[in-house]
């Protein structure tokens, strides 16, 4: 059951809808943690702008970003997220089997060295905090400055989201079936 | 030795000196993380519009400042550690809870809100998410705009945390209280 009722029409302020107007002009629709982040409208402006970066501005090309946000969604459990991304991953280019194994929590058996950079850099920094140096010189290698620095605005935007999502238990959309998963921060590292 | 080193003013170029300069003259922050994102002046904007809605939201000084050094101990970040501990003992949290934390003990509270707000923030930054329990306790307590905010606050400075220790930002000397050492394994 989810955590939070979306703001009726009679419930919203000019503010309210002037947020909302901007986010269904950039997304198509106001829907995922919106609906309850408009419940703050400017929390979900800042959010929205943010998100938009991550998504639309960073020089990470998208199957490799995608990637990142499905690995974050993964490791905080959150099955919208992981729903949304790991679709637009497998759209921009992925190997289902990578997205198979990381439902399963095995590291998956990488071909590509981008996706397997970013994979142990994530899985690294949530389960012990920080990254070594060699993990740290693979995604540089990989991304380049701008392209890692780009990798934190997504570390930073989907980590406020997931957080979002599961606090307020945020639905999976209808017809849209997540598998059942063992918890994030146990899947395989490096 | 941190891993990339902030930008300083007089090597920006003319659209990263004015981002710095208009964040510089609104009393925003430049350290930490930012010295990092003003190399991309467009994501140094976006993410002080972040910042800046959580200091100006529905979070009084002192339940933001409790997230923040809570999220900070947990991920090691230790100039976030250092530039928020220096803010939560301005915002009126006391040093006992201050070491408290930063020692991975449990601090004690004298009232309900630090309570609940400490509470919430440790579940959050842990497991990302709250219980059915302690969601209805922090959304009694703070109500849910309130709770909102806390849960963006804390998922911010969680990744602030990441990020610092990513590129090994070294906290400041002035700080009035170092991130103790010893204590990174994650509990």
């Amino acid at each position: 059951m989810a955590r939070y009722a979306p703001l009726t029409p009679d419930q919203m302020t000019a503010e309210h809808q002037a947020v909302y107007d901007d986010i269904a002009k950039s997304r198509g629709s106001v829907r995922g943690p919106f609906p309850v982040l408009l419940h703050n409208p400017g929390l979900a402006s800042a959010s929205e702008k943010l998100g938009g970066y991550a998504r639309f501005g960073s020089q990470i090309e998208p199957r490799l970003l995608e990637f990142a946000a499905a690995v974050l969604a993964r490791l905080w459990d959150a099955h919208v997220e992981w729903a949304a991304h790991s679709r637009l991953a497998l759209e921009a280019g992925l190997d289902p089997d990578i997205l198979d194994a990381l439902k399963d929590g095995t590291r998956p058996d990488f071909v590509n060295d981008d996706e397997a950079a970013i994979y142990d850099f994530l899985t690294m920094l949530l389960k012990t905090s920080k990254v070594d140096d060699a993990t740290y010189a693979a995604c540089l290698a990989a991304l380049g400055e701008r392209g890692l620095i780009d990798l934190m605005a997504i570390i930073t935007h989907y980590t406020v989201i997931n957080m979002t999502l599961n606090t307020f238990r945020v639905p999976v959309p209808d017809g849209v079936e997540t598998p059942p998963f063992g918890p994030g921060r146990e899947i395989e590292g490096s | 030795m941190a891993r990339m080193d902030p930008l300083k003013r007089e090597d920006m170029n003319d659209e990263q000196a004015e981002a710095f300069d208009e964040v510089a003259a609104s009393g925003g922050r430049l350290g930490g993380p930012n010295g990092i994102y003003i190399r991309v002046p467009e994501l140094f904007r976006l993410h002080q519009g972040v910042g800046n809605y959580l200091r100006a939201g529905h979070l009084s000084p002192r339940q933001r400042q409790l997230a923040a050094i809570v999220a900070a101990r947990h991920w090691n970040g230790a100039y976030a550690w250092g530039a928020q501990a220096r803010d939560a003992l301005k915002a009126g949290i006391s040093r006992e809870i201050v070491d408290a934390i930063n020692q991975r003990e449990i601090p004690a509270f004298d009232n309900d809100d630090d309570q609940v707000t400490y509470d919430a923030s440790v579940e959050l930054t842990k497991t990302g998410g709250l219980s059915d329990a302690s969601f209805a306790k922090a959304e009694a307590q703070l109500g849910f705009n309130t709770l909102l905010d806390l849960v963006a606050m804390v998922g911010f400075y969680t990744a602030v945390s990441q990020v610092v220790s990513v590129y090994e930002v070294e906290p400041r000397a002035e700080f009035p209280v170092a991130l103790a050492p010893g204590l990174d394994s994650l509990p």
